[in-house]
C-alpha cells in the first residue's frame, strides 16, 4: 500500500539519492534561479501585450477580397 | 440544356490522361460549359496530379457543400444554376467499375483510394470540395496537416487523409470564406471539440456584427475571419506584420512554430490592391531544407542558441485558386502564381484558429525556456551551439509517444509520463547543429500552455543526461544519464506516417 502512494518520481529520486546521482539546489539557490527568470520574463510579457494590441488593430485594415 | 430529374447515377472509370477529355465532354453535355475552356481548367489542375491515378466520374452528385451555396445564395438568381455536382473519385493503378462488382477487390479499392475532387456546375471556378491524398501528387515531399475524412464511393465506404480545399465561387464564397471552411472541414473531422460548417453558417455567423449585407461576398478583414473562428469555438489569434515591425524575425518564427505545432494558420498576402486568404499547413522535409544551400540558419557558428523556426524552408499551402499542397517560400508565398502582380504579395498578417484554453503566447513560452537553459541547464560561458525546435502539442500525443518510444531512457521515459500535464503543452527541443540535422535531439523543456508567463508554468526540463524537477519549491537535478533521442514527430504527417494521420 505505501508503494501505492509513492509515485514513479518519487522512487526515482529516492534512488537518485541514494546513489549519489542526485543534487539538490539549496531553498536560497533555488528562488534566486526562478526570481531571475521571472524578472527577465516581465520585460517579455509586457512587449507581447503591446504586440497583441498593435496586431488587432492592423488586422482591421487588411482586407482579403481575391 | 437538359433535364436529369430521377435520372440513374452513372459511374464511368478512365485513366487519368482521358479524364480531362470526358469530364469536359459531361460539362458541356449537361451544363452546356465550353468544352475547350473546361478541359483546359481540368488539365491545368490535373498537371500536379501521378500520370499512373483511375479516376472515376460520377454523376450527378449531391455535394452539401455546394447545395448549401446553391439554396442560399445561386437559386435566388435569375440567371439558372444547377444544383447537381459531378463527384470524381480517384485511385491509384487501374481501377474499372468492375472493382465494384467483386467483393474480393474491395481492399483493393480501399488500398488505393486517393480522395475525391467535386466538380460544381459554376463555371470558371469549377472545382469544389476536394479531400485528395497527398500521394496523388508528383511532389510530395513535405509533412503536413491531415485529416481522415469518409467517403461513400458506389457504396463502399472508404476513408482518405487529406487537407480539405475547394475553389472560391467568387460570390458566394470568396477565399476568406472559403478558408474558414477548410479550417472547421479539417478540425470538424479531426477533433470531436467542432463541427464542419457549411457556407451558410459561416454567412449566419458573420451577419450578426455586420453593418451590411455579407451577400454576395466582397471579402473579409483579418478580424472578421478571427471573429468567425471564434463563433466556431476557437481562441484565435491575430499576428499582424506591422505590429512586429522592430521584430522581424518574432513574426517569422510564430508562423513557423504553429505550422510545426500541426495548427493550421490563415495567412494574408497583401500587395498592391490585392488581399488574398491562404492556408499555412505544413512545409517541405527537413531533410530538402538542410539541402538547400539557401537556408539562412547558422548552423555551424561557435556557441549560442539558434531556432529551426529561422530556417528558411518552404511552407505547403492550400490556395483556393490552384490545386491544394502548393509549395512556397516565406520572402515569396505567391510564388507559384504565374501573374506578376499576385507573385509580389507578402505576408501581412495570420490568423491562428488556437485551443481557447491554450493561453501562454509562443514568444513568452520560448522565450521561458531560453531563460532556463541559460539559468539552469547550461550557464552562458558554458554553451555550446544550441539548436533549438519550438511546438505545441497536446499532451496526450506526447505522452504516447514517450510511451512508444524504445529509445527513451526508462527513467527518462517514467518521469515524463508519471508528470500531471494540461491538456496542450509547449516543447522546447534542444539540439546541437549535427544532432539536428539527424532529427534527434539531448534535452527538452516543457510548459504548461495554460500557464503564465513565469517559472511557475515550468513543467519539466532535461538536458544532456540529467533531468530537473522542482520538489518543494526545489530544484533537483537527477544524473540519469540519458543519451539523444529522436526528435517529436505527430504534428505533421508525411511518409514517415504513409500519410495516415
Amino acid at each position: 500500500m505505501e508503494n501505492m502512494r509513492k509515485s514513479r518520481i518519487d522512487v526515482i529520486v529516492e534512488a537518485c539519492e541514494k546513489s549519489g546521482r542526485a543534487k539538490s539546489y539549496s531553498l536560497e539557490e533555488s528562488t534566486r534561479i526562478s526570481e531571475a527568470i521571472d524578472d527577465q520574463m516581465r520585460k517579455v510579457r509586457a512587449e507581447v501585450r503591446q504586440l497583441e494590441f498593435a496586431s488587432r488593430a492592423a488586422a482591421e485594415k487588411i482586407l482579403l477580397t481575391w | 440544356m437538359g433535364t436529369y430529374e430521377n435520372e440513374w447515377i452513372t459511374l464511368s472509370a478512365f485513366p487519368i490522361s482521358q479524364a480531362p477529355r470526358e469530364l469536359s465532354q459531361l460539362l458541356l453535355d449537361r451544363f452546356g460549359f465550353p468544352q475547350v475552356s473546361c478541359q483546359n481548367i481540368i488539365d491545368k489542375y490535373f498537371t500536379v496530379l501521378r500520370e499512373d491515378i483511375s479516376v472515376l466520374i460520377e454523376f450527378p452528385y449531391v455535394d452539401k457543400v455546394f447545395r448549401n451555396s446553391y439554396y442560399h445564395y445561386f437559386s435566388s438568381k435569375h440567371h439558372r444554376y444547377e444544383r447537381d455536382s459531378i463527384r470524381l473519385s480517384l485511385f491509384e493503378g487501374h481501377v474499372s467499375e468492375g472493382h465494384f462488382d467483386d467483393p474480393q477487390l474491395l481492399p483493393v479499392l480501399s488500398d488505393s483510394f486517393l480522395g475525391v475532387i467535386i466538380i460544381r456546375p459554376t463555371f470558371p471556378q469549377l472545382f469544389g470540395r476536394t479531400t485528395l491524398s497527398p500521394r496523388a501528387f508528383k511532389w510530395n515531399d513535405f509533412v503536413v496537416c491531415l485529416a481522415k475524412t469518409p467517403c461513400s464511393i458506389n457504396g463502399l465506404q472508404l476513408h482518405v487523409a487529406a487537407f480539405p480545399h475547394a475553389s472560391q465561387d467568387s460570390e458566394h464564397l470568396t477565399c476568406a470564406e472559403t478558408s474558414i471552411w477548410s479550417i472547421m472541414e479539417y478540425f470538424g473531422h479531426k477533433y470531436p471539440d467542432y463541427v464542419p460548417v457549411l457556407p451558410s453558417h459561416i454567412i449566419n455567423a458573420l451577419s450578426n456584427p455586420a453593418v451590411e449585407r455579407v451577400v454576395p461576398s466582397h471579402g473579409l478583414s483579418m478580424s472578421q475571419i478571427s471573429f468567425a473562428l471564434k463563433q466556431f469555438g476557437f481562441g484565435p489569434r491575430i499576428y499582424s506584420r506591422e505590429a512586429f515591425q522592430n521584430k522581424e524575425r518574432d513574426f517569422r518564427r510564430i508562423l513557423s512554430w504553429y505550422v510545426e505545432s500541426g495548427i493550421p494558420v490563415i495567412v494574408a498576402l497583401a500587395g498592391t490592391g490585392i488581399g488574398h486568404a491562404v492556408l499555412a499547413i505544413g512545409h517541405e522535409n527537413i531533410a530538402c531544407v538542410l539541402n538547400n544551400g539557401s537556408n539562412c540558419c547558422d548552423f555551424n557558428v561557435g556557441s549560442g542558441v539558434v531556432d529551426a523556426g529561422d530556417l528558411n524552408k518552404r511552407y505547403i499551402v492550400i490556395d483556393n485558386n490552384y490545386p491544394p499542397y502548393q509549395v512556397c517560400s516565406f520572402d515569396e508565398p505567391a510564388g507559384y502564381y504565374a501573374e506578376q502582380r499576385f507573385k509580389a504579395l507578402h505576408i501581412a498578417a495570420f490568423v491562428v484558429p488556437l485551443y481557447p484554453r491554450i493561453y501562454l503566447e509562443p514568444v513568452e513560452a520560448y522565450s521561458l525556456a531560453l531563460r532556463v537553459i541559460e539559468n539552469v541547464m547550461a550557464p552562458p560561458g558554458d554553451m555550446d551551439q544550441i539548436v533549438t525546435r519550438f511546438f505545441l502539442t497536446s499532451s496526450r500525443s506526447y505522452k504516447s509517444w514517450v510511451l512508444r518510444s524504445t529509445v527513451l531512457q526508462l527513467e527518462l521515459k517514467e518521469v515524463l509520463l508519471t508528470i500531471s500535464m494540461p491538456k496542450f503543452i509547449w516543447v522546447t527541443e534542444i539540439s546541437n547543429s549535427e544532432l539536428f540535422m539527424k532529427c534527434r535531439a539531448q534535452g527538452m523543456v516543457i510548459i504548461d500552455a495554460t500557464g503564465d508567463a513565469s517559472s511557475n508554468s515550468l513543467l519539466f526540463f532535461a538536458y544532456k543526461g540529467s533531468m530537473y524537477l522542482q520538489v518543494n519549491g526545489v530544484y533537483k537535478e537527477l544524473k540519469i544519464g540519458f543519451s539523444d533521442f529522436p526528435c517529436y514527430e505527430n504534428n505533421l504527417k508525411g511518409e514517415w506516417s504513409e500519410w495516415k494521420t
